[in-house]
């Protein structure tokens, strides 16, 4: 083995940047051992009992920058030093050029790049409106990422955006795609001519890439915000949203996603699809059944594309129930593997609509279910880090992301409850969405990999992946690596959840 | 370009260029530090904030009796606040404080970065320390903190000082960390004299300015604005606060705010010689 190290004199990079090199070099192949490291009396102690001791290295000092490294060729070590001293003098550049592309307000931004006609603000929310003001005072639509805006604030921007023609997308809207571009949360999907207006997040996420899935494609997905099918709101950017789906020429399809609006809302947002000469599929989770609408995101979606290819949308279901009677042999298979005792779901979500529709399609055969984010008449979780009976967790809440980043980002919470629920005795399967594309986990098959072997050991672990293999995740890669893992990959959410509602009730968990 | 705010304990000189990074610019009197930075990194006693980009190409600063320049322009302060670095333990209860830092805790282990020294709070968190030096870097910190705690003092602080990676490493802000809660306990009981405090800061420094100015500012029983929104929550305003406060904490640096809280924590419930910390 070889050792040699570089003694950087009075060099001052910040930790991240320490850091990335770090982990760049150490990876490096060949390299055994590496390090970038101040020189103190302790570090220089630490190098010589792990053996990473170079001649020169006592001539470090506190303020000096040691980049050390050992491996079998003394070739390797050489190449990876050069490397490490590229890696930070681009670190330095990156950061001088940075400065010139990074304006500091929205004037600064529009001079950078004059021909903007979208503003996506992603700031506190105190400072939120105002930004997001401006930016329709200068003729600019708005995707407001940010939370914390008060409802006034929403209901006044979105007066304001109407007034002017323009969409105010939020507050706490995460999820658009606009003119073929994944704005924030939002998937690589095939252009087409299905227009999308959703109120719900992971819902126009899980209906847009199953269109394109299914060989469809999107013209427009435009997010509102939670809120905006609220009475206080009046569904403002919903309904015109809507109307600028019905006016546009590339749009042939027009599919509607929310929880139930409130009934002046619905009634409103049904006025207009009566003067609307498009197919409208209205997916309002959780709102009774007239029969002819769609149940679920999956039938939605599926609905929506049968209508783009001229076909009876009627068709759809008739053709999930058959795939039902296929889910209903994969439980009775799974359930024979599960053992005395076994009989509850346990469903960990990063997504707020997939708990949402968790919980009603659960709500239909199993009595209790308890939730931190109840519907559908589910019990409120009196702790949300604790599991009682059946239930569905949507990690995405305040109390688990208040000072952390979305589980759809860091799954390190997730993994934990995996690995706590797989212990329970009683758990008999335990149900995950996946959510790839842009801002999500670049690699979410990998950081599951080894709880999800750990947990299929004592329990069925049923997923679905929401993504194309268009994302930068590729949905095939992630499929592969979690089905080799030991998961059951669905099709969708709701075929997920039909199956893991399957399996208890076989086990008899439905009480 | 305007200032934001100015730190409390800046004084009149000459200052030369130390160190620049994206978003903070560092100056020095071969003693002190002086630092410009972005609104983002926030306000802190020795930091001076300002509107706009941080002006990278400055090699000097002046600061004279309320006038500041850099050897490229005046610097407006006319609007500018002064940040209160000192945090008011003399007020604050140790009632309740069990609990407040239960909280802490269970946030900060699961907010802090893998390589941070939330291992310490957390034994799970080792694996993610993988290679010998690694190894070796746990080993000296537990030791470290071991010593510390059970009175040897001298010899706990020699081995957490400049230990650990990072521009300012793990064991000085652990360090600067413990500082502050020390200074809390000196104002709620006499087992922790100024003597004591003294004789720890006095080993803790080092050759590195940015460590320690962080020093600085917590055996003076201050702290900068990230750092402060903390205290206050633990001191003052209670669990509620706690979470978003950890959150803001934690993305100091690559490790060093969870590193410096650990620190905190440990010896707010330790006390100087694993005295256990008031009851609730």
């Amino acid at each position: 083995m070889t050792v040699r190290g570089l003694i950087k004199k009075g060099a001052y990079f910040d930790s991240i940047t320490l850091m990335r090199v770090g982990k760049a070099v150490s990876a490096m192949a060949g390299v055994s051992d590496a390090s970038l490291i101040m020189g103190t009396h302790s570090n220089k102690s630490i190098l010589v009992n792990s053996g990473l001791q170079f001649p020169e290295l006592d001539q470090a000092g506190d303020t000096d920058l040691i980049i050390v490294v050992k491996a079998e060729k003394s070739q390797v070590v050489d190449e990876v030093l050069k490397s490490a001293e590229v890696l930070l003098k681009s670190a330095n550049r990156r950061s001088d050029n940075a400065q010139e592309m990074r304006p500091v307000n929205l004037d600064g931004a529009l001079q950078s790049l004059p021909g903007a006609n979208m503003a996506v603000i992603s700031i506190a929310g105190r400072y939120a409106a105002a930004e997001a003001r401006k930016a329709l005072e200068k003729g600019l639509h708005v995707m407001l990422f940010s939370d914390n805006v008060s409802l006034e604030q929403e209901i006044e921007l979105k007066k304001l955006g109407r007034e002017r023609g323009l969409l105010v997308m939020g507050p706490d809207c995460g999820t658009a795609i606009i003119n073929g571009v994944p704005l924030a949360f939002a998937n690589v999907v095939s252009r087409g001519c299905i227009g999308i207006v959703a109120a719900a997040g992971t819902g126009l996420q899980e209906v847009s890439t199953l269109i394109s899935n299914a060989g469809q494609g999107v013209s427009q997905a435009i997010g509102t915000g939670g809120r905006d099918v609220k009475k206080e709101v009046g569904g403002i950017m919903f309904i015109e949203g809507l109307k600028a789906l019905a006016a546009d020429d590339e749009t042939k399809v027009i599919l509607l996603v929310s929880k139930p609006p409130h009934a002046e809302v619905l009634a409103r947002v049904q006025a207009v699809i009566r003067e609307t000469r498009k197919p409208v599929v209205s997916m309002l989770l959780g709102a009774a059944s007239n029969g002819q609408d769609p149940e679920t995101l999956e039938e939605a979606a599926l609905m929506a594309v049968a209508l783009a290819e001229g076909r009876n949308p009627g068709e759809v279901r008739k053709k999930l129930l058959v795939r039902d009677a296929e889910i209903k042999r994969m439980a009775e298979s799974l359930a024979a593997t599960r053992g005395k005792g076994q009989r509850y779901i346990r469903a960990l979500f990063s997504g707020g609509t997939f708990c949402a529709e968790a919980q009603i399609i659960f709500s239909k055969l199993i009595k209790e279910v308890s939730s931190n984010a109840p519907a559908a008449g589910a019990l409120k979780l009196e702790d949300s880090l604790r599991s009682v009976k059946h239930t569905v967790v949507d990690l995405g809440e305040d109390e688990f992301t208040v000072g952390r980043p979305h589980p759809m980002i860091d799954f390190s919470l997730r993994n934990k409850r995996i690995l706590a629920e797989s212990e329970d005795p009683e758990t008999a399967v335990i149900l995950l969405d996946v959510v790839l594309g842009y801002g999500s986990h670049p690699d979410p098959a990998a950081e599951l990999f080894e709880v999800v072997q750990k947990a299929v050991r004592k329990v069925s672990v049923i997923c679905s992946i929401t993504g194309t293999d268009g994302d930068p995740q590729h949905r095939g890669r992630q499929e592969q690596v979690l089905k080799e893992a030991g998961a059951i990959v669905m099709p969708s959410n709701a075929a997920a959840c039909r199956l893991a509602v399957g399996v208890v009730q076989l086990l008899g968990g439905l009480s | 370009m305007r200032l934001l705010s100015i730190g409390d304990r800046i004084e009149n000189g000459g200052y030369d260029l130390h160190s620049r990074f994206d978003r903070v610019v560092n100056f020095t009197d071969g003693r002190r530090l002086v630092s410009l930075v972005e609104s983002s990194i926030g306000a802190g006693p020795f930091h001076l904030v300002v509107e706009d980009h941080v002006p990278r190409q400055a090699s000097r600063l002046t600061v004279d009796s309320g006038v500041y320049r850099t050897d490229q322009e005046v610097l407006e302060a006319s609007s500018a606040k002064r940040f209160n670095s000192l945090i008011p333990f003399g007020s604050a209860c140790p009632d309740g404080l069990a609990l407040r830092l239960d909280e802490m805790e269970k946030r900060l282990v699961e907010a802090a970065g893998a390589k941070s020294l939330a291992f310490l709070l957390d034994e799970s968190r080792e694996k993610s320390f993988r290679s010998s030096l690694e190894h070796g870097f746990v080993e000296c910190i537990k030791q470290g903190t071991k010593e510390l705690f059970q009175g040897e003092r001298e010899s706990g602080v020699r081995l957490l000082k400049g230990c650990g990676f990072g521009l300012t490493p793990s064991g000085d802000d652990y360090l600067s960390g413990v500082l502050l809660a020390l200074r809390a306990w000196q104002s709620w009981t006499d087992a922790v004299s100024e003597t004591d405090i003294q004789q720890l800061y006095d080993t803790a420094l080092g050759e590195q300015l940015i460590s320690n100015a962080f020093l600085q500012m917590a055996f003076e029983g201050r702290a900068m604005e990230s750092v402060r929104s903390l205290a206050q929550a633990v001191f003052f305003e209670g669990e509620k606060t706690i979470p978003a406060a950890v959150g803001k904490l934690c993305s100091l640096g690559e490790s060093s705010g969870a590193d410096w809280g650990t620190g905190f924590l440990m010896a707010l419930r330790n006390g100087m010689d694993g005295k256990p910390a008031a009851s609730s």
